[in-house]
């Protein structure tokens, strides 16, 4: 496990695409610390949720540019 | 400050997994109800339907027994924006491939019609005991199950951005508009054989004749898309989402719709198990399933189902504003060119456009893909 942090920006795509990029990366990845941007709140959670399911442990942080970034620590 | 607490406990309840149950919950007991104020059987709510009834009023299509102006659906979209402007969620956004969503919403429509009804009604046709219900939940899942495995590969509309205030406005103001063409009713005058010549057509037979009170329709829009807007209800994401990511967070909310419909139906004595002589639905269940399986096919690959495109209109974005549209113009479509069903069957054209509608959608699932990181 390495610290470098892998973003996926899915800020703008609909339903299901975040959730599920963010599953991708979360299964996938061999980052400790993966961060999902995001831009609305309905995919905020459903990142989160993703990410619970995945096990991963996930906070969401409000951009100054709008929308949110939801970090997933291992 | 207690107001302050109030709106985050409701925030975080409706996010919660009770949100969608308990917005299934409250269609589930609220739809029938409007069924027995006076709406057509078993429609208490079908976004598609009620979208072809306006599309009907507003002369689209002349089929004279499904044209009204329905209020729950003004109310659904109105509803949302209440809910989103409250808890700052309206966020005008548009740019995701405008045209291919507007044809999604053409051939989603094109599939219901042929079905008779939404996935709304699809379910609460079978908590009203439609059996033939039941082939066409078979063939949504079937759809969404096409269109899992177009997202599976990499299937994307891309991205949106965020647009002016303007942008969001233009689909709440449509059904304002909408709202006050139901309450005044123009008619320009009539023809030689005393039929109306529009603008605004309503039927004086058939499910477009039946309806609850308008502000009764309009209150539970509201009441629904409120709830629908917070708990992000989507009774398309309800099964794509456990075949997708094993996550039954809104499945829940659509079991919870079935079980209070089936109840609140029995309390009032509006469940009639069977197959035949249901209300406003067929026997021909090879065009139940495909009807379906085209209208979940297009559905899952616009991102929601027709409810919940109303709601994100609601929120501002103009791409499910477009979906919406594109529904509305797919209705006047199918009842002109002799496509959506009737209670005897499909009708001549109906098969074909389903055809045509699911290699559209094959074209675009196929094509439209966009590299996510």
């Amino acid at each position: 496990m390495t610290d470098n942090v892998l973003t996926v920006d899915c800020s703008g795509l609909s339903c299901p695409e975040p959730a599920l990029a963010a599953k991708k990366a979360l299964t996938s990845t061999k980052s400790g610390i993966v961060e999902v941007l995001v831009d609305s709140t309905t995919s905020r959670d459903n990142v989160l949720r993703a990410g619970k399911r995945a096990c991963w442990a996930g906070e969401a942080l409000e951009r100054d540019e709008g929308g949110f970034r939801v970090v997933f620590r291992k | 400050m207690a107001d302050k607490r109030g709106k985050s406990s409701l925030k975080r309840f409706f996010t919660s997994r009770w949100g969608p149950i308990a917005t299934g919950a409250v269609i589930g007991i609220l739809a029938p109800l409007l069924v027995f104020w006076g709406n057509p059987g078993n429609m208490g709510i079908c976004v598609a339907c009620f979208e072809r009834d306006i599309a009907g009023a507003l002369g689209l299509h002349r089929a004279g027994v499904v044209q009204y102006i329905r209020p729950e659906i003004i109310g659904i979209l109105l509803g949302a924006v209440v809910a989103g402007l409250l808890f700052r969620e309206f966020k005008p956004k548009a740019g995701s491939a405008p045209l291919i969503r507007f044809i999604l919403g053409f051939f989603a429509m094109v599939g219901a019609l042929v079905f008779l009804g939404c996935p709304w009604r699809a379910y609460l046709r079978l908590a009203g005991g439609d059996l033939n219900a039941l082939f066409g939940i078979l063939g949504l899942i079937i759809g969404i199950g096409i269109g899992v495995a177009f997202l599976r590969g990499g299937f994307s509309l891309g991205r949106a951005r965020p647009a002016p205030k303007a942008v969001g406005w233009v689909m709440p103001l449509i059904m304002v508009a909408l709202l006050v063409l139901l309450l005044v009713a123009p008619l320009f005058g009539r023809d030689a054989d005393g039929n109306p010549v529009g603008p605004i057509f309503f039927s004086e037979t058939g499910p477009g004749s039946q309806y609850a009170f308008w502000a009764i329709a309009l209150v539970v829009g509201l009441a629904i898309g409120f709830l629908a807007q917070r708990s992000r209800f989507c009774t398309v994401g309800a099964i794509r989402d456990v075949a997708l990511m094993r996550d039954p967070h809104l499945l829940n909310g659509v079991i919870a719709l079935i079980v209070f419909a089936f109840i609140t139906n029995l309390i009032l004595g509006q469940f009639h198990l069977g197959i035949a002589d249901q209300p406003v639905a067929h026997t021909s269940q090879w065009w139940n399933v495909l009807g379906m399986v085209l209208a979940g096919f297009a559905f899952t690959l616009s991102g929601g189902c027709p409810g919940r495109h109303l709601i994100m209109s609601g929120e501002g974005n103009a791409d499910s504003g477009l979906f919406v549209i594109g529904m509305i113009t797919g209705a006047g479509f199918a009842h002109q060119f002799s496509a959506a069903s009737s209670p005897a069957g499909p009708a001549t054209f109906g098969p074909l456009a389903v055809g045509i509608g699911l290699v559209v959608c094959l074209v675009i699932g196929l094509t439209m893909r966009q590299k996510t990181a």
